[in-house]
């Protein structure tokens, strides 16, 4: 379960990322959109890292790969 | 007619030659070094300098080219086009690397203990071996050394997650910055985005100081070490160039160029940047955490 949900902020990492590029590549000069996707990216990342943090506070993962 | 005017050409330049020539004398500096040659290792740091030279004088032409206003939107376009293939080929290598991270992992590994239709391997190679990750204890110890110990992930790896995740929200905040004019605070968001760069690179050599002075864990440790080492060590080469990356375009905006209209130079390091703590993401999850 845990790992699902790993996984599900991880691709949506991915996809903030790639959209961020789809952005660079086709707005042209100054893309908003582009520096929107990339904040969700970061927004993203961090609530994945302060997931994992508190997955590891509450005992339901620990870092030697028993999920 | 209207095409011809639209379409730019640019003037002769030497600058393709001298990269050639750098990279000849790279390459065959060191190949000749593989062979003894005692040549070899100055012929190849000689290409290496060349090649700098090129990059600076170069990329400087482009900068002093596009401050001109020589550019047009085609060769914005073309810059565009030219990154999103750099990205394409970034992508590809990390994803072997990552990929041969998990066929290590998944496949082979467990076929040396038997696993799937490899009963017989592992029964008649080492019947001893037990399949595990991190591979520590190695089918034959004679031929890789086991490590002492591994590197947590709640140590140095934790500490740098969270460096490269600040530096993503202040590179953010700084480009934020850009879109607005906010001159002063779009300098500031960069120098903060770098100096969390450097103490990423400075935590990152500290790690593999402890992990070949202390717990014997390195290259020639099984394919966990070659893994390991190959992907956050190509991962920290990103780092630091992208922190150079990060240098030149403060110095840039330092100077005055970019505004909130222009500033493909500053978009394309700035998705790098993210690029690059995306893969540490992936490196902390999968290398470091999900062992």
């Amino acid at each position: 379960m845990i790992k699902i949900v790993v996984l599900g902020f991880f691709l949506f990492i991915l996809y903030s990322l790639g959209s961020a590029l789809y952005y660079m590549m086709n707005d042209g000069a100054g893309s908003q959109r582009m520096m929107k996707a990339l904040a969700m990216r970061i927004g993203a990342s961090i609530a994945l890292f302060g997931f994992m943090m508190f997955a590891f506070w509450m005992g339901w993962i620990q870092p030697d790969g028993r999920f | 007619m209207q095409s011809n005017e639209q379409y730019y050409v640019p003037s002769g330049s030497y600058w393709p030659m001298v990269g050639s020539v750098g990279m000849a004398a790279l390459l065959g500096g060191f190949a000749s070094s593989l062979h003894d040659n005692h040549l070899g290792t100055g012929i190849m740091v000689l290409g290496l300098g060349i090649i700098l030279f090129m990059v600076f004088g170069w990329m400087g032409q482009v900068v002093q080219e596009s401050e001109a206003g020589h550019y047009n939107l085609q060769v914005d376009k073309s810059f565009r086009i030219g990154m999103g293939w750099f990205i394409f080929s970034e992508v590809m290598f990390f994803a072997a690397f990552f990929g041969a991270l998990f066929y290590a992992r998944e496949f082979s590994v467990p076929w040396l203990n038997g696993e799937g239709n490899n009963f017989w391997t592992g029964e008649l190679l080492w019947p001893e071996f037990k399949a595990a990750w991190p591979l520590v204890e190695m089918p034959d110890p004679q031929l890789y050394p086991s490590p002492d110990g591994l590197i947590h992930a709640w140590g140095i790896p934790a500490i740098n997650t969270m460096l490269l995740l600040a530096s993503g929200a202040t590179l953010t905040w700084a480009h934020w910055a850009l879109l607005n004019n906010k001159r002063d605070q779009l300098i500031y968001g960069m120098i903060a985005t770098i100096v969390l760069g450097v103490i990423f690179i400075g935590f990152q050599v500290a790690e593999y100081g402890e992990a070949y002075g202390h717990l014997n864990l390195k290259m020639t440790s099984g394919v966990y070490g070659s893994t390991f080492f190959m992907l956050t060590g190509f991962h920290g080469f990103h780092v630091v160039l992208g922190t150079i990356m990060l240098v030149v375009i403060l110095m840039r905006v330092i100077r005055g160029h970019f505004d909130a209209d222009n500033h493909f130079g500053f978009e394309a390091v700035a998705w790098y940047w993210h690029f690059v703590d995306v893969v540490w993401l992936g490196l902390f999850i999968y290398v470091y955490w999900l062992v």
